[in-house]
């Protein structure tokens, strides 16, 4: 059996780590009760992040061309766009 | 019979069965995974959760104080929680695709059942962030944001119901021995489903409890 065709156990541990981290800084951001513009980016910077890890990796659509990997990517790039936009024009 | 004889060309049996691996891969790469039906569901709730979130930024504009200081007013805890437990979630029902992908039953099991009861302790710390809520004076009609927030976080709630439904239901295919390394596109699909939740989740918890 080829080994391209399943993701290594280490692989994906890594992969939640990185995600497990990357979730409790924007919740220790939360505990601070941060707030700001620099903050909303940061923020939404590590769902763009978190999202195209768990797309390309856990759901496995790295390699994927097309419609199926670009629409998931679609949506963590531009709800957190669209929502960077709003804080920003409610901030000015 | 270890060969095939094509074209007076002598072609072995194992040459055949990595060339159509390839053919497969390629497939993968070129048409994607899972099946088209999941897809379709995944565009669909992704879409109806992205209206959701326009919702709650049209909200934030017009009330600006009240979504400022709404973050504040909920349990940050509760809702980092439950993204470690959906994002561990979505570890284990990947984990569970690729034990599969090795033939390896018994591992599929235990990854399929510990996303199982991810989405249950999901609904657990739901339900009681719902009460502490309420003991503590919020619920869905003491200002908009609270009423986007239960709007939001319930339709949420329901969607990780269907998802355990959905483990459920791979979880038996995989005891009935529906799935192998050659055919394991409905527990994929299962996969995918969950992986969509904790996509969504991921947005949910900056935009409600994090942003200001």
């Amino acid at each position: 059996m080829s080994q391209a065709r399943f993701t290594s156990s280490k692989y994906l541990t890594l992969i939640w780590i990185i995600l497990i981290v990357l979730t409790l800084t924007t919740a220790y951001v939360g505990y601070l009760e941060l707030s700001g513009l620099y903050v909303v980016g940061f923020v939404l910077l590590t769902v763009l992040v978190k999202g195209q890890l768990i797309i390309d990796h856990f759901m496995g659509l790295r390699n994927v061309r097309g419609l199926w990997r670009h629409a998931m990517l679609g949506f963590v790039i531009i709800i957190p766009g669209i929502i960077f936009t709003g804080y920003y024009l409610s901030s000015v | 019979m270890n060969s095939i004889v094509l074209n007076n060309t002598t072609i072995d049996n194992s040459v055949l069965k990595s060339e159509a691996l390839n053919g497969a891969e390629l497939h993968r790469k070129k048409f994607g995974i899972g099946n088209f039906a999941i897809w379709l569901l995944i565009y669909l709730e992704l879409t109806e959760f992205a209206f959701f979130f326009i919702v709650f930024l049209i909200g934030q504009s017009h009330y600006p104080e009240i979504f400022y200081e709404g973050p504040t007013r909920l349990n940050t805890m509760a809702g980092m929680l439950n993204t470690l437990i959906l994002i561990s979630g979505s570890f284990f029902v990947a984990r569970a695709v690729s034990a599969i992908k090795q033939d390896d039953r018994k591992k599929t099991l235990l990854f399929l059942w510990l996303t199982f009861f991810m989405g249950a302790a999901y609904c657990a710390i739901k339900l009681w962030e719902y009460e502490w809520n309420v003991a503590s004076g919020f619920d869905s009609s003491t200002n908009y944001f609270f009423g986007v927030y239960y709007y939001l976080t319930f339709n949420h709630f329901v969607h990780v119901l269907m998802g355990m439904s959905v483990i459920l239901w791979v979880i038996a295919g995989t005891y009935l021995g529906h799935y192998s390394s050659k055919h394991y596109s409905t527990l994929e699909s299962g996969g995918l489903y969950w992986h969509m939740i904790d996509l969504v989740w991921i947005v949910i918890f900056p935009l409600l409890y994090v942003i200001r």
